[in-house]
């Protein structure tokens, strides 16, 4: 049985590129922060499987001509600071003085943290954050390489054999000498033995693939699982319901050690599928452990997916996906809300026709823009600051936000086909850098900030069609600003 | 051990044998190149071996890497250049065999053939890297089929030295001897492996003893009994375990910083592979226990020769055990437990044999394997002497 679910699996590796589906999420990891005196813009750049080397890339924003600095970067493993290796120098680019970028190796599974330290004449400082090292999907080989494989290993095996025959029969004769029936049976023999040891080296091999591939298949999926129970069921349109999402970690128990993520226990994005045109931001409350529960009255029947973000306290983070279905029912009146942080917003559905628009109704007379560039060049794994303005119904920019869970804005992208989903803040993609980590985090915002923008460090990971959610909130209210891109 | 062979001629010429390839003097100059692609291959494979407990990270491209490459190379080249003027140049009339349309000794298409399965595997393995991540395993798939080709790759180079040998186109008697004696040295270089995260118990395991006796009885009487000499299979020894001690002095020399994180310990310099077996000490007894028991039968010579070989080699990595982990090992030659934490941490529970049941049939059982491993080794060294292709 092991042995056929290991064959099954290498078969499986042997499909074309494709047909192995992308992990949601978005694995790379943009930071914005300040290393002492030094506003820095890091971009972590995670490897495609582990062991690897991820790529750190740091950006002194206001570094000026000639002023001499001194960027490192090490890496600090899952068993701790006492077993983090040496400083690593950042080489600076020749392009941009501004830019730096080190090699951060990632040798086992497991929350690692990076440490980026920056030193000169006005000072040094260190930011640190932690960098989860996952087991990624095992990606299928090409069809290329698949064919010269198996081509290299048919002309092995035939001049092996070709060889064999040679060698049992003509290795001892001498010059003059001719082949006798007996040498010549030999040679037939020390061929087909030899043929078949080598054919059983080969199946050997993809024996011991096929497991390994098994194996980190098996251990590739999302580590939390998540499962919805409703008071009411079934679910229909317009119709409240209490529910529960038990989060599972990978051996089946109630996830355990949540940490409060900006104040919550919880983010959940819930969005009708396809087309992401309803759209909810909650904050479960965790009445059990790993347990948690929430109203939904659904405006529509139908499909919705969720992503729900989960913190845990040894600070990494995981997104837990699934979908809800809605039967039909009525048309909601009130949407019942639980958290005074909650939102829902409605939109028209995702429309690659009407892609790259800079400007969203954001309610209530409101718009919010998208400035500094808006959605133009915008580039896959290019970091670019994207930067969000809210108005009021005169067009001119509000002059402060209240902060929103602690800060000025959120940014959800969530891409078309649901392959990838992030959640990123002005600070950056990483969870938990506010409240609730020890160290290497900023103070929660609970002042008004002055201005009417908010700007995100991001990029994306791959070419494609985009929806993207901002939030902040004014005047006690949250604004919802919908923004559809396409990144070529 | 049995040494009557009636194909065995010393000094007999094949009747190519006037035209010699032109060689360095006395030796034809591909086996001096098979000498240095051997050399050079062993001694990659070692470089490479501290540079993942040195320094961890690995590429495609780290300088190690490319010692394999050159050696590779250097066996491409030249077995190439025999294949070549075999079928097209003045080679045409001499020994060979045939594959397919080309026509050359055996052990150069051998060898090429392993440079194939090298490359298939390199290939396989690149991209290996590149879905499962970068080295952590030594025991992966593309890294089997690496070892694998290696261990061809040897054996090829040996057969095309033996055959030229045989056949009087190598050179002298005494330098065609040095060549076969090198090559196998290095050989036995490559399949002697000791990991050192093991630790120097390793040795004296119940596992260690019954895979040693797979291949080493019959590594050394192979020799012995092609060159006809007990002492072959000892100098072969002496060579391996001078050959790696020199490796272990000369890896110490170079700073090496550790990258990955698995190289938790902290060195400064690259760490040298663990000292060798005393594999002179098993040569020695194999030997001359099968020169004592010549013209008895084969059962009771092989059957007295595996038993020989599993208590002198069990004997002498008691002996390198006790003196690895003690206060004798401790230092920069013997790099027993030195320096302690690279070797302590990566310690994965070897048991060693001891004085009871379970461990005397372990010991039993690599007896009975030595004993296969001996016969097999002598029947191909006495083949190996008529092999002239």
């Amino acid at each position: 049985m092991r042995a056929a679910r290991a064959v099954l699996a290498f078969l499986l590796a042997l499909l074309p590129v494709g047909a192995v589906s992308a992990h949601v999420g978005s694995p790379h990891i943009y930071i914005e922060d300040n290393a002492g005196p030094f506003p820095v813009t890091v971009a972590c750049e995670m490897p495609p499987a582990v062991p690897g080397e991820a790529t750190v890339q740091v950006l002194l924003d206001d570094r000026k001509s000639g002023e001499a600095v001194e960027v490192r970067v090490r890496e600090i493993p899952p068993a701790g600071d006492d077993r983090a290796p040496e400083w690593v120098i950042a080489k600076p680019s020749a392009a941009d003085p501004r830019f730096f970028s080190a090699p951060l190796p990632l040798m086992v599974y497991g929350l690692w943290h990076a440490e980026v330290s920056v030193a000169g004449p006005r000072g040094s400082g260190t930011i640190r954050f932690p960098v989860a090292a996952r087991v990624p999907v095992p990606y299928a080989m090409s069809s290329g390489l698949s064919i010269a494989l198996a081509l290299l290993t048919t002309v092995l095996v035939a001049s092996l054999a070709s060889i064999l025959i040679g060698l049992g029969r003509d290795a001892d004769r001498r010059t003059g000498d001719s082949a006798t029936p007996e040498s010549v049976r030999r040679g037939r023999v020390w061929a087909f033995v030899g043929s078949a040891i080598f054919l059983g080296f080969v199946g050997v091999i993809l024996y011991f693939w096929g497991t390994v591939h098994a194996a980190r298949a098996t251990r590739s999926g999302p580590s939390l699982i998540g499962q919805i129970e409703a008071d009411s069921v079934p679910i229909v349109a317009g119709r409240h319901s209490a529910l529960k999402l038990s989060v599972y970690d990978a051996r089946h128990q109630p996830v355990r050690g949540v940490a409060q993520d900006h104040g919550k226990m919880m983010h959940l994005v819930i969005a009708k599928w396809p087309g992401a045109s309803d759209f909810l931001h909650l904050h479960p409350t965790m009445p059990d452990e790993g347990v948690f529960a929430f109203s939904f009255t659904p405006p529509s029947a139908g499909r919705y997916v969720y992503f729900a973000d989960v913190l845990l306290q040894s600070g990494e983070g995981d997104t837990v996906t699934g979908t809800i279905d809605v039967g039909p029912g009525e048309t909601a009146r009130e949407m019942a809300l639980d958290d005074p942080d909650d939102s829902f917003a409605g939109s028209p559905p995702m429309d690659a026709a009407r892609a790259g628009n800079s400007v969203s109704d954001a309610g209530g007379g409101m718009t919010m823009a998208w400035v500094d560039g808006g959605p133009a060049r915008l580039r896959p794994l290019e970091l670019a600051k994207l930067t969000f303005e809210l108005r009021d119904p005169s067009g001119r920019p509000v002059e402060r936000l209240d902060p929103y869970m602690g800060m000025a804005g959120h940014m959800l992208i969530l891409r078309d086909d649901a392959t990838m989903f992030a959640h990123v803040h002005p600070t950056g993609t990483v969870a938990g850098r506010m409240g609730a980590m020890p160290r290497g985090h900023a103070a929660m915002m609970t002042e008004p900030i002055d201005g009417a923008r908010a700007s995100f460090p991001y990029a994306f990971p791959k070419a494609g069609f985009y929806r993207v959610w901002i939030q902040m909130k004014y005047a006690g209210s949250i604004r919802t600003g919908v923004f559809d891109v396409k990144v070529p | 051990m049995t040494t009557s062979s009636a194909a065995y001629a010393p000094g007999r010429r094949d009747a190519a044998a006037d035209r010699a390839i032109p060689g360095v003097r006395g030796v034809a100059w591909p086996l001096v190149a098979a000498v240095a692609s051997t050399c050079c291959m062993i001694f990659g494979w070692n470089w490479d071996i501290s540079w993942h407990r040195s320094v961890g990270r690995d590429t495609v491209w780290t300088l190690p890497h490319f010692a394999v490459y050159i050696a590779l190379a250097l066996a491409f080249a030249y077995n190439v250049w025999i294949v070549l003027r075999g079928t097209f140049g003045a080679g045409r009339d001499e020994p060979g065999i045939r594959v397919f349309a080309f026509h050359a000794p055996a052990g150069a298409f051998v060898t090429l053939w392993a440079v194939l399965l090298q490359f298939t595997a390199i290939l396989f393995d690149i991209w290996w890297h590149g879905v499962y991540g970068l080295d952590n395993a030594v025991f992966s798939p593309p890294h089997y089929a690496l070892a694998g080709a290696l261990a061809v790759f040897y054996f090829g180079q040996f057969l095309l030295a033996t055959s030229w040998r045989n056949s009087g186109r190598g050179g002298s008697d005494v330098s065609t001897r040095w060549v076969l004696l090198l090559i196998w040295s290095f050989f036995l270089c490559h399949i002697v492996m000791v990991d050192p995260c093991f630790g120097p118990l390793a040795t004296v395991t119940g596992t260690y003893l019954m895979s040693g006796a797979v291949v080493l009885p019959f590594s050394l009487l192979l020799i012995d009994e092609l060159l006809e000499s007990p002492w072959a299979a000892v100098i072969c020894g002496a060579v391996y375990m001078i050959a790696t001690i020199a490796q272990m002095q000369f890896f110490q020399l170079f700073p090496a910083t550790p990258k990955f994180g698995p190289v938790f310990h902290r060195v400064t310099h690259f760490l040298p592979p663990a000292f060798p077996l005393l594999l002179v000490i098993p040569a020695v007894v194999l030997g001359f226990t099968a020169r004592a028991l010549r013209g008895k039968r084969p059962g009771v010579v092989y059957g007295l020769c595996g038993l020989a070989f599993a208590a002198s080699f069990l004997a002498a990595n008691v002996v390198l055990a006790l003196i690895l982990s003690g206060p004798l090992g401790a230092n920069r030659f013997f790099a027993g437990n030195y320096p302690g934490s690279a070797f302590i941490e990566g310690y994965r529970g070897s048991v060693p044999l001891g004085f009871d049941a379970p461990s005397a049939v372990r010991v039993a059982v690599a007896a009975a394997i030595a004993a296969s491993s001996c016969w097999m080794g002598a029947a191909t060294g006495r083949w190996m002497r008529t092999v002239v292709r």
